[in-house]
């Protein structure tokens, strides 16, 4: 990501707001600026990002390479910027290398991996691996996937900082697992991101973890914003959006409601959805526009959907 | 929330299901038309197992699981999950040992159909070397 970048997208907006005074029916799409939030050691970062667990392990299959890219075509056009993906995840690297490979690398990419465990001595052999699959000459972002090692990894991920080889270090966890120990690694370390799960229905870290974050600047991208896809899926099939969710923040869908509600969050940075649908992928990115959610509406928003 | 009950099935599968079918589909293609060969081989080691010949049978079923074990979980399903060759490991060694079963089983046909091949008598176990036959 580069500051060249940050001009470019000032002057796609500025073209895009011009457009939309000409020909109005544009501005359907996307009603506010594309909102992107501040991460350490200067830059921003949009506020919807992709993930890329379970949806971009598809091996060698040449159909859904060519699927997946689209995807991440799809991601780049409409202003993404932070991919997440781990050695965990299969062939998710080597995909992300083939779709990078085949539409370039925009200037807006901002590549977030992990290492894992067995440590060993390896963190450095790992990130080098996964450089070379994702055809990347360095990472913006690696963390330490779910804690594993994590002693050994960071203490190699903040010399490799210090060394200009990677520009961000930061630790993971999901499903609301081993918060204590997340806490205590915020405190006492120096780590400039962490990446937790956070979405209407899993709140637990608002308490202690996202209050820390803010205090001691650190970023914090939520995974699973739609709980695996269940979340979604069910509020899909049986729900309709409320009326008053459209006329408060414009929100249109039920993507516009659970994104919105987490990215509105004072310590959250990004939001990383997985989908393996280019139309999804288009309704992430529009759900990262202005407007967003008040404190009261999201309180709101919090109640209705405790009571579906 | 740290146990094993934060965990859902599909944690542990980390491909969609798609995908696997799309895997299973790049095989087929890959492979027409072994599959009628697959299909006599398995109808011959189960006539030969109703006919009392258990290691004939045996010997014909170890090639299947040798076959899965490199061909599907080395080369295809490695690409989708890395605990892949652990499973081809696995297939290997019960191709091992089917061969060796075969190869040092107590030999002479036997009239009527196998104990662990009647009805109400099989264990789950006795049929799994079938698994390896698609």
């Amino acid at each position: 990501m580069s500051h060249r970048h940050s001009r470019r997208t000032a002057l796609k907006l500025l073209g895009a707001g011009i457009a939309a005074w000409w020909m109005p029916h544009l501005s359907v799409a996307d009603s506010g600026a594309l909102l992107r939030k501040s991460i350490p050691g200067g830059g921003q970062l949009p506020v919807i990002g992709l993930g890329t667990w379970r949806t971009f392990n598809v091996g060698r299959d040449p159909q859904l390479l060519d699927a997946r890219t689209e995807v991440v075509r799809a991601f780049f056009e409409h202003g993404g910027g932070l991919v997440d993906s781990s050695p965990m995840y299969g062939s998710a690297p080597d995909v992300m290398g083939y779709a990078l490979d085949k539409l370039g690398k925009p200037d807006s990419l901002y590549t977030a991996e992990k290492v894992w465990s067995p440590a060993g001595g390896s963190t450095r052999e790992q990130i080098a691996d996964l450089s070379k699959r994702w055809g990347v000459d360095r990472f913006d972002l690696v963390q330490v996937h779910n804690l594993t090692d994590w002693r050994e990894h960071l203490d190699v991920l903040q010399q490799m900082k210090a060394d200009g080889e990677i520009a961000h270090v930061g630790i993971t966890t999901s499903h609301g697992r081993r918060h204590d120990e997340v806490e205590r690694i915020m405190r006492e370390r120096d780590i400039d991101f962490v990446q937790l799960t956070y979405s209407i229905t899993h709140r637990q870290v608002e308490d202690r973890l996202l209050p820390l974050a803010q205090e001691k600047g650190i970023a914090v991208i939520a995974n699973r914003p739609y709980d695996g896809g269940h979340l979604i899926r069910n509020l899909k099939r049986r729900h309709e959006v409320p009326a008053w969710a459209a006329e408060e923040f414009d929100c249109r869908n039920w993507a516009d409601f659970l994104l919105k509600f987490i990215v509105s969050h004072p310590a959250l940075t990004c939001a990383i959805p997985a989908t393996t649908r280019v139309e999804h992928v288009i309704e992430n990115m529009r759900a990262g526009h202005d407007p967003m959610p008040t404190q009261a509406t999201r309180e709101r928003m919090i109640r209705h959907i405790a009571s579906l | 929330m740290n146990g094993w009950q934060t965990y859902r099935l599909e944690d542990f599968i980390p491909f969609t299901p798609e995908v696997y079918w799309r895997l299973l589909e790049r095989i087929n293609e890959a492979f027409w038309p072994l599959h009628v060969l697959a299909v006599a081989i398995g109808l011959t080691a189960l006539l030969l197992a109703l006919r009392g010949n258990r290691r004939m049978a045996l010997a014909l079923l170890a090639p299947a699981w040798l076959t899965s074990g490199i061909l599907f979980h080395f080369i295809y399903y490695a690409e989708l999950n890395w605990a892949a060759p652990w499973f081809g490991w696995g297939f290997i060694a019960q191709a091992a040992l089917l061969l060796a079963l075969a190869l040092f089983a107590g030999s002479g046909p036997r009239k009527g159909i196998p104990k662990g091949f009647r009805p109400g008598s099989a264990q789950p176990s006795q049929w799994f070397p079938c698994l390896a036959i698609r």
